[in-house]
């Protein structure tokens, strides 16, 4: 398919994390099971998109995202000009006549006590579709038709017990097909097929692509079947794409070590192909702890220095490679636990053990193994911390006036929606997002005069949208953004009045730790810079673990006190409710040696060349 | 020698409304070393075939015909099964059966005994005729000699273990002998194979005490060394089967299967719900046991890719028949038979041209009024009259490689192959 065609479905930073039941009266923080971690892709017109891994990997939460049986936990897909991801429970129904899904297992999507017809007139019922019944009873009978089932009035008056496995999907196609859907997603739909029977049903998919231009997102573990449908092809591992290409470039050309990986473990019906093999490490982490940096790091054979190496990586060595806990390790004596934390690692001192010889230990491994071992050369610094403190920043509420609110929203407004880029959806929809005053005015393009009947004018898109965008941050958390749903329809223009608003303390310590995680992985002259631990946000305050070696602990509570006014007078209100900073000493050994690495955020997806698509640091992006 | 040999094995199965010819007729061979990949799609009694072999058939499974030889020199541990006898249940019969067998071996060796003596009186070494007889007679004189001790021998055992409806035993002890310890099986869907509520390691010690006559500490060290060898970690022998992963789980099936060295190993889908990499690392699992321990092993898939990988020849099931069998590269590069044909053109592979795929039209037939003549004929392209009548004979094509159909021989430069 050609690059340029229309775009039907745009997923942007799309995040879908299930939150595990801690139990009844249970304290302990959630613990979230990120299936689905900041997904990004596009479907064109009359295109098969595949999406390919393991699974776990989150393929199938994705495929149930964009036909939103899951509501996301964040980010947007875009159909139609409208985020659907925001989509309140009334409007679905509309949307979902134009995405259909055809599912993984005919003999448990079909309901066994309703004929074919039933089955497939139902959709048309509930989408009053078709006047009269015999005009419904032709719309399913060409579906069918459609579907490869002829004769096709034979079918109708059969039960699924009376239909082999190949025949039950193709009726799963024709229920999806007989409402006219605009995209289909098709989860598995061969997998449970048999192989003879198989075949039948992508050719069938495949011509039905030609015929009616639908574009599909095809999710299979089959790398050869994905190979075979589809046009482009996505690789997700853990909750991530990692590689999106034309397939025959994945194929062909895999750039990404997991997609080289999982390639060179296809088998091949060949009895004479050779493999090249590329082995990796270990099995698939668990989605509830995912590596920080790239998250194929721990498995990757090509991994280097600046992956983003963690604390995990170094325990998991000390404790695997180096056995420091056997009887015979000279620091068995004088370690105690080991505790990593984000990007560090707390090695505790025994009590009568010395701190100085660990010291000494973990330097002399790390200038020994320097130039071998990539993890050895990330490591930024060790430190030999006395006592345990915490650096607490407290928080208070805050009346924030609506010009805040509004500069808050126009800003949110245009990190998450790429308007301005051509391929966006809403490109040519919304021009502008402008301050004024306390509300927010957003600029509609022209209204293009022979659109279809009952399509939406530019100007009620940009309504739909603005008002689901609001809602989603208010659902968010983002309480601020309460009295913001007003909005008003002005000549080529969109206006969003916000109010005064209460920002809570906790959503106070939330803006005051991303502010402080910023400094930490961003700002090389800050004091913060790569020395500390993960701060964290609490119902009013934020507290961050002080590891750091040669500063003394108050030039700490300087900077944050420093940065935080810095913010202030630049306009930010949340840091204008934050409290000086204090240090306070915590429970914890009296002594402790701290290995902190270089602090990297997860390789983004980049354009390779050739619209190639690969989230890896051993590609960066052609110089232009 | 073959270490195996299936002889037109039957089983059907019973139901309500008849018999389900899960397999019907299937022979097959398989030499000591030697791993043999049984292919097929589901419901072609691929499972069927072997769980005849170790005797795990349900209740309602029955052997209608056929033997199951598992050899191994010398060939007096010949264990012979002649369920057809069985089910006929007449003493008499068979009394008649032994009587009739000795009385030719009499004649025969007395027959044997003139000629040698006539070569003797002529003082010659006979006429070419004369030799040619006496090596013929002498040939049958084995064979009956065998049979017959292998008959008395079957039915001794089967007045210990025969049932009333005239199936054996599960208790046949002659069974719980080989079972396991001679052959063992790597069971589909290792997920839920091992006992929930047991230790994995304490499972595997279970195995290897039922069997041989070691104390704890001996169990254990060999468990320990099994686990080392499918690459777990020994002390993961104490884990529960939910602390391991997918993958970990179906090496220590291989690893419980391994227990007591056996010489065969029945592998049913050992990857099939697996992930590939997880898939790629127990397909080298199981190459190392074929190369590192010479295991004959039967690897019994849906996946052909799967066979490529690892096995040295390959028999194609379909409808309870076997349509196809041979070298791997020869089913795979020439194929002789429509259904292995349509079987690898509708498999998609990551190699070489996208190629559009050839579905097989149609579907499996019912097992319980499966087609006449030929299973595949109301799928086939090439189906003539004769084929709905007439059961395809083997045609060998190659030393080893045949096919079950009218036409093989024509047919076999225009079938679609590998790379075709």
């Amino acid at each position: 398919m050609p690059a340029g065609s229309d775009v039907v479905i745009k997923v942007t930073n799309l995040k879908k994390y299930f939150e595990l039941a801690g139990g009844f009266l249970s304290f302990a923080e959630p613990v979230y099971v990120k299936a689905v971690d900041d997904v990004n892709f596009e479907i064109h017109e009359g295109e098969i998109l595949g999406l390919v891994g393991e699974s776990g990997c989150g393929k199938t939460t994705t495929g149930r995202l964009l036909t939103r049986l899951e509501t996301p936990t964040g980010g947007s897909v875009f159909f139609l000009g409208r985020d659907i991801a925001l989509l309140e429970p009334d409007n679905l129904k509309v949307f979902r006549r134009n995405i259909q899904m055809v599912f993984q297992d005919p003999y448990e999507s079909l309901n066994p006590r309703t004929t074919v017809l039933q089955t497939i007139i139902e959709p048309l019922i509930n989408h009053h579709i078709g006047k009269t019944y015999e005009e419904r009873i032709e719309l399913a009978v060409k579906a069918l038709d459609d579907a490869g089932l002829a004769p096709a009035r034979e079918y109708l008056n059969r039960f699924p017990h009376e239909l082999s496995g190949g025949q039950r999907q193709r009726v799963s196609i024709a229920r999806a097909l007989v409402i006219n859907p605009r995209v289909i997603v098709a989860d598995e739909p061969v997998s449970m097929l048999d192989v003879s029977i198989r075949a039948g049903v992508l050719n069938l998919m495949l011509d039905l692509r030609d015929k009616y231009n639908i574009p599909y997102l095809f999710i299979t573990h089959d790398i050869a079947v994905a190979r075979y449908v589809s046009d482009r092809l996505g690789v997700m591992y853990l909750g991530r794409v990692v590689e999106l290409a034309e397939t025959d470039k994945v194929i062909f050309e895999p750039k990404h070590p997991y997609t080289r990986a999982l390639l060179s473990a296809v088998p091949v019906p060949d009895p004479e192909h050779k493999h090249g093999r590329i082995q990796i490490k270990g099995e698939i982490p668990s989605a509830t702890n995912v590596p920080l940096g790239c998250r194929f790091r721990p498995r990757c054979p090509f991994s280097f220095s600046e992956c983003g190496w963690e604390g995990k990586d170094l325990a998991a060595w000390l404790l695997e490679e180096e056995k420091v806990i056997a009887p015979e390790h000279p620091m068995k004596a004088h370690m105690d636990e080991i505790e990593p934390n984000g990007f560090s690692l707390i090695i505790k001192v025994k009590e009568g053990g010395s701190a100085k010889t660990v010291l000494s230990f973990i330097e002399s491994k790390v200038s020994e193994l320097e130039d071998k071992t990539p993890m050895f050369q990330a490591v930024h610094a060790v430190n030999l911390v006395e006592g345990s403190r915490e650096l607490v920043l407290r928080t208070k509420s805050i009346q924030v006036p609506g010009e805040y609110v509004a500069k808050e929203l126009v800003e949110k407004l245009t990190a998450s929606v790429e308007f301005r880029s051509k391929g966006h959806p809403l490109f040519g929809t919304i021009m502008d997002a402008r301050v004024s005053g306390p509300t927010v005015v957003v600029l509609v393009g022209e209204e293009n005069l022979d659109r279809a009947e009952g399509e939406a004018t530019k100007t009620e898109t940009t309504v739909g949208f603005l008002q689901d965008f609001v809602k989603g941050l208010v659902r968010g958390g983002y309480s601020e953004f309460k009295g913001a749903g007003k909005t008003m329809v002005g000549p080529g223009r969109v206006t969003v009045t916000c109010s005064q608003a209460k920002l809570t303390p906790a959503r106070v310590a939330q803006e005051a730790a991303e502010i402080i995680l910023k400094e930490m992985q961003m700002n090389p002259k800050s004091a913060f810079y790569n020395l500390m631990l993960m701060p964290k946000a609490e119902k009013s305050s934020v507290k961050i673990r002080l590891c750091s070696g040669g500063k003394k602990w108050e030039e700490f509570a300087g900077e944050a006190k420093g940065l935080f006014a810095r913010m202030a007078t630049e306009g930010n209100m949340a840091a204008k409710a934050v409290e000086p900073a204090e240090i306070k000493e915590i429970k914890g050994p009296k002594e402790s040696v701290v290995v902190s690495f270089v602090q990297t955020v997860e390789p983004p997806l980049i354009d390779v060349g050739g619209g190639h698509m690969v989230a890896c640091y051993l590609f960066k992006a052609p110089a232009k | 020698m073959a270490l195996i040999e299936v002889q037109d094995l039957k089983v059907h199965f019973k139901i309500q409304n008849g018999w389900v010819k899960a397999v019907d007729g299937v022979s097959f061979m398989i030499d000591a070393g030697e791993t043999m990949g049984l292919v097929g799609e589901s419901g072609c009694g691929k499972t069927t075939a072997a769980y005849a072999i170790t005797q795990l058939l349900p209740p309602n499974g029955f052997v209608k015909s056929g033997f199951i030889f598992f050899k191994e020199p010398p060939r007096t541990r010949l264990l012979r099964l002649e369920y057809d006898q069985m089910f006929k249940g007449n003493p008499k019969g068979r009394e008649r059966e032994i009587a009739t067998m000795r009385a030719r071996l009499t004649k025969l060796l007395e027959e044997k005994r003139d000629i040698k003596d006539k070569t003797g009186q002529v003082k010659s070494k006979g006429t070419p005729e004369q030799i040619e007889r006496l090596d013929a007679s002498s040939a049958e004189v084995t064979e009956l000699t065998e049979r017959l001790r292998a008959l008395t021998y079957f039915y001794d055992l089967l007045a210990k273990s025969k049932l009333k409806d005239g199936r054996l035993d599960d208790f046949n002890e002659e069974i719980r002998k080989i079972r396991w310890k001679e052959i063992s099986m790597i069971f589909q869907g290792a997920m839920n194979a091992f006992n929930p509520v047991f230790r994995v390691g304490d499972q595997i010690i279970e195995a290897i005490q039922l069997h041989e006559d070691v104390d704890d500490d001996k169990a254990t060290e060999r468990a320990k060394a099994l686990f080392n060898f499918v690459g777990i970690p020994e002390d993961r022998i104490t884990n529960y089967p939910h602390e391991f992963s997918g993958g970990m789980k179906q090496r220590a099936m291989i690893a419980l299967a391994l227990a007591l060295s056996p010489k065969f190993i029945i592998a049913d889908e050992p990857t099939t719900a697996l992930d590939v990499i997880t898939q790629d690392r127990i397909l080298f699992e199981i190459r190392k046991l074929q190369e590192q321990l010479k295991m004959a092993m039967m690897i019994i898939t849906h996946d052909v890719s799967v066979v490529a990988e690892v096995s040295d020849k390959i028999a194609v099931m379909y409808a309870g028949r076997i349509m196809e069998i041979g070298k791997t590269v020869q089913v795979f590069k020439n194929t002789a038979h429509p259904y292995t044909s349509g079987l690898l053109g509708s498999f998609p592979s990551i190699e070489g041209e996208r190629r559009r795929l050839i579905s097989i039209p149609g579907f499996p037939p019912d097992l319980v009024n499966p087609p006449p003549g030929c299973p595949f004929h109301p799928r086939c392209g090439y189906a003539k009259p004769d084929c709905s009548k007439v059961v395809p004979k083997g045609i060998e094509l190659e030393p080893g490689h045949i096919s079950y159909c009218h036409y093989a021989k024509e047919l076999q430069p225009n079938l679609r192959r590998l790379g075709g």
